[in-house]
């Protein structure tokens, strides 16, 4: 079989007449004057062609040559696509193709989990570790105002008011604070202590190691060990610089994944799942810790932490509903591992402080103001 | 069947237009692609880079691009695209190993500035926003490169020298120039990145030149720079004198019970002024198109575009109203979905979204892409054509060009 084409020769733009000629299993290209430009088997043509308004023919003879025939004319089209039944098949890729995929795959996943089990964590605490005291303290406060302000409008409060100041009460648990705080070398990190009026039952570290109790919480625990447990978990946070590695990680991690995926293509839509995952692992990761520091802090003190337990119940109990997904998407490690560590502890040790004081900051938040 | 067919003879192009090859003279430009093929294409590409978590837009964007290129004709052959998926996805691996650690030490290292204290903040800010400005740049320069480096006609291919960095921190040198002088150096940035990147335009073993000025782009840019500013100093002026009051000290304040009335027609006059204001940007657009068109040659070649504002805008109207009827028919399906409320609901949802999402990329490609390159093309018109057949491959070895994987840094993260 033969036909008219337009070869091109991938040296020059020019085009050239030649004749494609079938012969068995193998193709021949010839110029005009019948001298042999190219010849091989006719199962390595390919058509490059994909645009379905063009029907003409535009044949490679080889991966990674630029050699190409043109075939315009509809009658030899249609015999040659006949004759070659392997003109849309894929190229057979070389050997060893796997070869970059494996190196740069590999490459590319040793640095992603470098940098996320070895330099995000060490860079994080030691940049936590850069940034100046006077720093941290202003952060810290300007956070503390903000959120006072946030509980004080959705109580309907005046700022003041959203702020339970009962001297007494709170000399009693500075006292305890510092109590516990001994365990530590340095003392305690905590360097306010504010509790805010509110139905909510909970307790955080901001950076510079302000400590804020939600009033809910005083209701809630049963016993003052209970209390001074939680207030000695917020206090690990606080020494380990937690909320500032946190924010730190946060702007790495957002920075690290909209790289990862690429904006288009869907790739914001699972980087916002993405971060959830990593940030709450992390966070999970310092939960632990301030649950060890915990479990020091009280056994050092000489208070029994086995109260902590029902309040732990109680305090998750509140979050029941609100969280969704599986427990790795929560940023409290899981329930029952966490009630093992403070189980391990034992109940040796007595009472965080006496039943007097106890009720006295129980209803520190009831009194008028 | 005829054994020897001469090249001289008219061969019909895809458009159905006689092309003669040989013709010294002009050559015309077209685009042509099947409308159905590229939909089918599009949402076959949406669908497995979906399934594959992203991975598969290299390959993607690889079938995408062939489609495109070989959809321009040039006197009668068309382009072709000769890069693969394999390359992009290496590039991004790449990408990945070197660029990950980078940025991650760099966001930190910027959230660390920021505590430092407000005057940092905005320095801060600055550096970060030029920064990455600059790196943008750079990875722009790179994917041109890349592209003209996997693009071929003829069997010949394209290239871009020059270097991706004295690109970037010139254009970050004088867009804070344009800063600087509210504007006014715009051309400026404009005709160093036209003058760098067309001069280093190589079609095998020759050269594209680029011979426009930068007082040429001062001709079609002054308007839109000075009307800016009169527009800002006519709202500053008129905020200043009948909306602010000044208490004691000498604060303003807004004067909110005046403000309150004149609000709607502030606003109205505001929005018809930007409007305007956008069209002409716009068209001032085209204008440099057609201006820098007109100021390149290859050897003896040369080019005019005919492409007019109205041919381009209608496309965009149009782009507008198939955007707005789709998200009106979105908008009305949805409802009826959460509507109903049902199990089923939440399935049909899933299935809904994927066509939204689809949708966008098929409004852009099909309504804006495809005709914005068509009318481009068929409006292009190359004198003394003959100079590209007469184009050797370079002497230096092809597939060097553009072959490296920092190449093929084409990374859509960007």
């Amino acid at each position: 079989m033969r036909g008219a084409g337009r070869l091109f020769d991938g040296k020059s733009a020019k085009a050239r007449d030649i004749a494609l000629i079938l012969d068995e299993d193998r193709f021949r290209i010839e110029s005009p004057d019948c001298v042999l430009v190219r010849d091989g088997w006719c199962d390595d043509l390919r058509n490059e062609n994909k645009n379905r308004r063009s029907a003409n023919l535009l044949l490679s003879v080889a991966p990674d040559d630029p050699l190409r025939i043109e075939l315009t004319d509809p009658v030899f089209v249609a015999e040659v696509k006949a004759y070659c039944p392997r003109l849309e098949a894929r190229r057979a890729a070389p050997s060893g193709w796997w070869k970059p995929y494996f190196f740069w795959i590999g490459g590319a996943a040793a640095s992603v989990l470098l940098i996320y089990f070895f330099v995000l964590p060490m860079l994080v605490s030691a940049v936590a570790r850069i940034i100046p005291d006077s720093t941290r303290e202003e952060l810290g406060a300007k956070a503390e105002d903000i959120i006072i302000g946030s509980f004080a409008r959705r109580g309907k409060l005046k700022q003041q008011d959203a702020v339970c100041a009962n001297p007494a009460a709170m000399k009693e648990i500075d006292a305890l604070v510092e109590h516990l705080g001994d365990g530590f070398k340095d003392g305690s990190p905590i360097t306010s202590i504010t509790v805010i009026r509110s139905k909510m039952a909970n307790a955080f570290t901001l950076p510079g190691g302000r400590l804020i109790i939600l009033s809910g919480l005083l209701d809630m625990a049963d016993s003052p060990n209970g209390f001074a447990a939680v207030l000695a978990h917020e206090m690990g946070h606080a020494e380990h610089r937690h909320p500032m590695r946190l924010m730190i990680s946060n702007a790495g991690v957002a920075a690290g994944l909209s790289l990862l995926l690429g904006d288009i293509s869907g790739g914001t839509f699972i980087a916002g799942f993405g971060q959830m995952m990593i940030s709450s692992s992390y966070s999970r990761d310092f939960e632990r810790e301030a649950d060890k520091t915990a479990v020091a802090l009280m056994k050092k003190a000489g208070y029994n932490i086995a109260p902590m337990i029902p309040l732990f119940r109680k305090l998750e109990g509140q979050n029941e509903g609100k969280g969704f997904g599986p427990s790795f998407l929560q940023s409290h490690p899981g329930m029952a591992e966490r009630i093992e560590t403070l189980t391990k502890a034992g109940h040796e040790g007595g009472p965080a402080m006496s039943p007097d004081d106890w009720a006295n900051i129980r209803t520190m938040c009831k009194k008028p103001v | 069947m005829q054994d020897d067919s001469t090249g001289s003879v008219p061969v019909v192009g895809a458009s159905g237009r006689a092309v003669d090859r040989t013709a010294p003279g002009e050559a015309l430009v077209s685009f042509d692609i099947s409308k159905r093929q590229l939909f089918l294409l599009l949402v076959k590409n949406k669908f497995l880079t979906l399934l594959t978590f992203g991975i598969y837009r290299f390959w993607a964007k690889t079938h995408l691009r062939r489609l495109f290129w070989q959809g321009v004709e040039i006197g009668g052959d068309r382009l072709d695209y000769m890069g693969t998926g394999k390359e992009l996805f290496l590039g991004f691996l790449l990408a990945i190993a070197i660029l990950l650690p980078t940025s991650i030490a760099f966001s930190i290292g910027a959230r660390v500035l920021d505590f430092l204290g407000p005057g940092w903040i905005v320095f801060n800010q600055f550096l970060y926003i030029t920064l990455l400005y600059g790196f943008w740049q750079f990875a722009r320069y790179r994917l041109w490169r890349y592209r003209l480096s996997r693009t071929a006609w003829r069997g010949i291919r394209f290239y871009l020298t020059g270097s991706a960095f004295t690109y970037a921190w010139k254009v970050v040198l004088l867009s804070l120039l344009c800063v600087a002088t509210l504007g006014w150096a715009y051309p400026a940035l404009q005709a160093f990145r036209l003058n760098y990147q067309l001069n280093n335009s190589r079609f095998g073993n020759g050269a594209f030149t680029y011979k426009g000025t930068v007082k040429g782009l001062y001709r079609i840019y002054w308007p839109l720079i000075l009307g800016w500013q009169v527009v800002a100093v006519v709202l500053i002026f008129y905020l200043y004198h009948s909306e602010l009051s000044f208490g004691a000290g000498g604060r303003p304040s807004l004067n909110e019970e005046k403000f309150k009335d004149d609000a709607p027609i502030i606003f109205t006059a505001a929005g018809i002024m930007f409007f305007f204001y956008f069209l002409f940007a716009f068209f001032a657009r085209v204008w440099e198109f057609r201006y820098l068109v007109r100021h390149t040659c290859f050897g003896r070649a040369w080019f005019t575009s005919y492409l007019t504002g109205r041919s381009v805008l209608l496309i965009m109207v149009i782009m507008f109203a198939v955007g707005f009827i789709g998200f009106i028919g979105f908008a009305v399906i949805y409802g009826a979905i959460v509507f109903m409320g049902s199990h089923a609901a939440f399935f049909l949802m899933a299935f809904f979204f994927f066509f939204a999402y689809v949708g966008v990329d098929i409004l852009k490609t099909m309504f804006l892409m495809a005709p914005l390159l068509k009318v481009i093309c068929r409006t292009l018109h190359i004198h003394d054509f003959g100079v590209f057949e007469e184009t050797a491959s370079a002497s230096v070895d092809m597939p060097k060009y553009g072959e490296g994987f920092a190449d093929a840094l084409d990374v859509g993260a960007f």
